[in-house]
């Protein structure tokens, strides 16, 4: 993936689109930040650990890539919610899992409903709006680089073609698991 | 313009992406892609199994539609794609993916040519009996319950396994950094070893290998050689070598076919069969005529149709090298320990089944012990009021309602609440007199149970018979043939293994068209017969050089510029007596400017032998034979030729030959070759005659006594001369004359061995090709004419000769 040549990546037609849309153009060359069309760019993906695996993806594609566009600021990760915590009509979203119990003492522990967001398919448009999308309310990660190097080498990391440095830091950091798919 | 609330917290990309790596990379490695050492399942497998379970699909129940079934486990367990799920349950019924398929399916589930399953909605499945060994005491209590995505519902979080999946079927999967592939084993063969290793708990991994022989596919096959099986055994990895199952058969007219009866696991045999048709197409498999694909249901049968002349074996290893029919299999036992991804080599597997099925054992004798001890607790009760009955009737009357009764029986019995609700519950005909035995009965029964119960809860001994007893009836219930037969001696593989060792007679025509055929058919064909000489030539060919080389063998092939090149036996063009062959020019890769000028045939590259070349300009050079033994594509130099001098001929000696140059103006010269030190390859050699500055080497004769020279002269004048005529010099001198040349018989082209009974063919620059005995020429001495062998017309000369070879003599 990390390696991959410019011409392979462009052969992925959701990459294709996203340059497209950027209107920046791509490649060392080419590259314009000037034209760019957007401000902000969300990254919005399932709220499981593929959506995870797919931000990874998204993520390399940017900092390989478009380094710029996260130099500058303009990457930025959604915020789903990850539970609705819902009785009659009263609803509260809950975005992080330790909060879950205070939502749910919020609004009566009796036949309290609580529904788990797998995906963002789960959610109808309005309540996709009004948690995640809407400028007025949302909450956004902005990506910033800390440090270039470190940087670097946890993509080369994660991303390389070195299966060897990819299991010892599976390894090490396994104890850092926040969340487990079932 | 309104405030905007939005609110943006700065996260660092590194931790970003570590953090959202490591979230999917473990859940892919703990609850994805690798099975649990336990029950041997992937969190799909044994969702499936459990949702069939769920929706009743017993054996002996009726099929259910494979869409009600993936639905089920969608909505209920697996939150993930529909077609992950059919997939996985395909391939659990699919016999020649799993050695012991988990389902039962009604209708098109694939096929081994690759062909998809038909959709969902089609196909109908069922638990299969085996999968009642994975399920068989799920509700004793005896594993962990965990909640379900959505947390309304509650799943196994390991199925309380009797049956030693993880080995028996295998498993194979590609987490994150890490990847298993476990082939599948024979039920027998693993039950025997865990009974092995519950009677000696310190069982060494080769004593367990003398109950597991290896893998068992279930698509059979061969595996060759035990090493990579003994490797994996030992150290959880190793690579073994799986082949198709072939047999030669007989067919009318001499032929042979090969019969494919069982390819390597997880081959595609649709594949297979386009990859060895692809091959015949590109010529680069030879001899096969047809291929039919004759399998039907009753099983498999590829039928490959050889040409006649063709050596079975031989095609068959081709087909091992260059087709899926031979295929390795790496074997990584990596599963699921507690939770974590572990290397484990085949002790450890089955040291934590026993352990797994001792777990299983204990809780499910706990789960029976408290079931059997509330019953014969109730039983106690039941007693108690049987024998009090009239008086228990009499205070159940006197109460005013259930409640006080219960609490009368309580206080009046001391019995428990349990007990007393029971009395109350029992039913009146209860009272009679068999069924009072009854529950004396029971309550005997129970409590011989209990006694059974908590001597099992005591004794680890009674425990591990427990499940040795189990397997063991397991094993006669599902056992069945070892499939895949394992070849002990790995053959080493190379190019020879693909070709068959057999004599071959190999012809070369004078105009460098080459060929061989087999001694054996040859001789049979030339018995009775006179034969018709020369059949194979052509009027403007004939054969120069014929000799016998098995199929192992080398010929080699030096050229004007002094590169050597080799050609295998084996590779030379088989074909019938009247082809003609064909020209070496396309067997060897040989620049175009460069002529071939010897051809000679190897046995063996040894120190013995010396290859002996003669150049244009006199040099002379020895080689010991071995230094041509590492054959090279592109070919080599065989010695350095100057510039304007090219390479004449080349022949082999066993060291103790004498060397005859013969020179354009007629001169010759006759050494031992002791008198030429052998050199390396890059060498150009000593003088071997010192010509004058026209005259130049026209051949070349390396004999032994007794030996007669033929020369020939460019106007057609020849004459046999005893080589013994010429006096053995030291080399480098000038030569002697060995034919007077005159205007009349033109200068000397050719000088050579012959025998009485040869024949030569004599050509002329216009093409005319004279045949004669060797017989009519007449012996003479060394300085003579020689006489007329051919009259030539005029402005004609003899351009050639050469020994005619007699096919059908040999």
């Amino acid at each position: 993936m990390e390696k991959a040549r410019l011409d392979k990546i462009l052969s992925n037609d959701e990459i294709r689109t996203i340059v497209t849309a950027l209107g920046t153009g791509i490649g060392k060359d080419n590259f314009d930040i000037s034209r760019l069309r957007y401000y902000k760019i969300i990254i919005m993906t399932d709220a499981d650990v593929d959506g995870a695996h797919i931000r990874t993806l998204l993520l390399t594609f940017f900092f390989r890539y478009m380094k710029e566009l996260i130099e500058q600021g303009h990457i930025y990760i959604a915020q789903p919610p990850l539970y609705r915590v819902f009785k009659g009509k009263q609803e509260i979203f809950v975005y992080e899992d330790d909060e879950l119990q205070t939502s749910i003492e919020r609004i009566g522990k009796n036949n309290v409903n609580i529904q788990r967001y797998k995906g963002l398919g789960e959610m109808n448009p309005d309540q996709l709006w009004k948690t995640t999308m809407d400028s007025e309310t949302r909450t956004l990660l902005q990506v910033t680089i800390e440090e270039a190097a470190a940087a670097d080498l946890i993509f080369s990391t994660l991303m390389g073609d070195k299966v060897e440095p990819r299991r010892k830091f599976i390894e090490e950091n396994a104890k850092y698991v926040r969340n487990l798919d079932i | 313009m309104q405030m905007k609330r939005e609110k943006v917290i700065p996260i660092f990309i590194e931790e970003e992406m570590k953090d959202s790596y490591i979230d999917y990379s473990m859940s892919v490695i703990v609850s994805r892609a690798l099975p649990d050492v336990r029950d041997g399942l992937k969190p799909v497998h044994r969702r499936v199994l459990y949702g069939m379970h769920e929706l009743g699909l017993r054996p002996n129940s009726q099929f259910k539609k494979s869409a009600r079934i993936v639905g089920e486990v969608l909505g209920k367990f697996h939150p993930h794609g529909d077609s992950a799920v059919y997939d996985t349950m395909v391939r659990m019924v699919q016999d020649f993916s799993l050695r012991y398929p988990l389902v039962m399916g009604q209708g098109n589930f694939g096929s081994v040519d690759g062909d998809a399953p038909a959709a969902m909605r089609y196909t109908e499945a069922k638990l299969a009996h085996i999968a009642e060994e994975l399920l068989r005491d799920l509700d004793k209590d005896t594993v962990e319950f965990k909640p379900n995505f959505d947390e309304t519902l509650k799943e196994p979080t390991v199925l309380p396994s009797l049956l030693p999946t993880l080995l028996v079927n295998g498993s194979s999967g590609i987490a994150v950094g890490m990847a298993t592939n476990i082939p599948p084993h024979n039920l027998g063969e693993v039950v025997d070893a865990l009974a092995a290793m519950i009677d000696n708990p310190d069982i060494t991994i080769d004593e367990l290998k003398n109950h597991i022989l290896g893998p068992d596919f279930p698509t059979g096959g061969i595996i060759y050689g035990r090493g990579g099986i003994d490797e994996a055994y030992a150290t959880g990895r190793g690579k073994v070598l799986i082949r198709a199952r072939a047999n030669i058969e007989s067919v009318r007219g001499g032929r042979e076919n090969i019969i494919i009866t069982e390819i390597p696991y997880m081959v595609n045999k649709a594949n297979l069969i386009e990859k060895i048709a692809g091959l015949v197409n590109a010529k680069k498999l030879d001899g096969i005529t047809e291929i039919r694909d004759e399998s039907d249901k009753d099983g498999m049968r590829i039928v490959l149709e050889l040409r006649r002349d063709i050596q079975p074996h031989v095609i068959l290893n081709q087909l091992y090298k260059h087709t899926q029919m031979q295929v390795t299999f790496g074997i990584i036992m990596l599963a699921l320990v507690n939770g974590e991804p572990k290397v484990l080599n085949l002790q450890q597997i089955l040291k934590h089944f026993i352990d797994f099925r001792h777990e299983i054992v204990v809780r499910r004798t706990k789960y029976e012990l408290d079931k059997a001890e509330k019953r014969a607790h109730i039983l106690e009760g039941l007693k108690i009021a049987l024998d009090n009955i009239d008086e228990i009737i009499e205070l159940i009357k006197k109460s005013r309602n259930p409640e006080t009764a219960k609490q009368n029986l309580m206080k009046r019995f001391k019995l428990s609440e349990i007990q007393a609700q029971a009395i109350l519950d029992m039913r009146l005909q209860r009272l009679t007199g068999l069924e009072r035995k009854k529950i004396e009965e029971e309550y005997l029964a129970t409590i011989k149970l209990i006694n059974k119960l908590r001597a099992i809860l005591e004794s680890k001994q009674l425990r591990m018979q427990i499940i040795k007893d189990e397997l063991q009836e397991l094993k006669n219930k599902y056992a069945d043939e070892r499939r895949t037969d394992i070849i002990e001696k790995i053959e080493e593989f190379s190019i020879e293994d693909m070709i068959a060792e057999e004599d071959m007679v190999i012809t070369i025509t004078h105009n460098g068209f080459i060929k061989r055929f087999p001694v054996s058919g040859f001789r049979r064909q030339s018995r009775g017969g006179t034969g018709s000489s020369g059949a194979s030539a052509r009027a403007e060919d004939f054969v120069e050089h014929l000799f016998i080389a098995s199929t192992h063998h080398y010929i080699l092939i030096f050229t004007d510029k002094g590169r050597c090149y080799w050609l295998k036996v084996h590779e030379i063009p088989q074909a019938g007596k009247g082809s003609k062959g064909r020209s070496i020019v396309n067997l060897i890769e040989k620049e175009k400017k460069e002529n071939i000028r010897a051809i000679v045939n190897v046995r063996n590259f040894d120190d013995e032998h010396y290859v002996i070349m003669a150049t244009k300009k006199g040099l002379v050079k020895k080689t010991v034979l071995s230094a041509f033994g590492n054959p090279r594509k592109a070919g080599i130099n065989a010695i350095t030729i100057h510039e304007g001098d090219d390479l004449i001929t080349a022949n082999i000696t066993d060291g103790n030959h004498d060397i005859v140059l013969g020179t354009y103006h007629g001169k010759a010269i006759r050494f031992h070759e002791t008198e030429v030190r052998p050199m390396g390859r890059q060498a150009a050699g000593v003088t071997g005659i010192h010509t004058s500055k026209e005259d130049f080497v026209v051949g070349m004769v390396t004999a032994q006594k007794g030996s007669n020279l033929l020369v020939v002269t460019k106007n057609g004048y020849g004459k046999r001369t005893p080589i013994d005529d010429y006096r053995v010099t030291r080399r480098g001198g000038k030569g002697i004359v060995t034919v007077k040349i005159t205007e009349k018989v033109g200068p000397m082209i050719t000088i050579k061995e012959v025998h009485d009974d040869d024949d030569l063919m004599i050509i002329t620059t216009s093409g005319k090709v004279i045949r004669q005995g060797v017989q009519q020429i007449r012996k003479m001495g060394r300085s003579t004419q020689g006489i007329r062998l051919i009259r030539l017309s005029q402005n004609d000369q003899i351009s050639d000769v050469a020994r005619i070879v007699k096919e059908n003599n040999y």
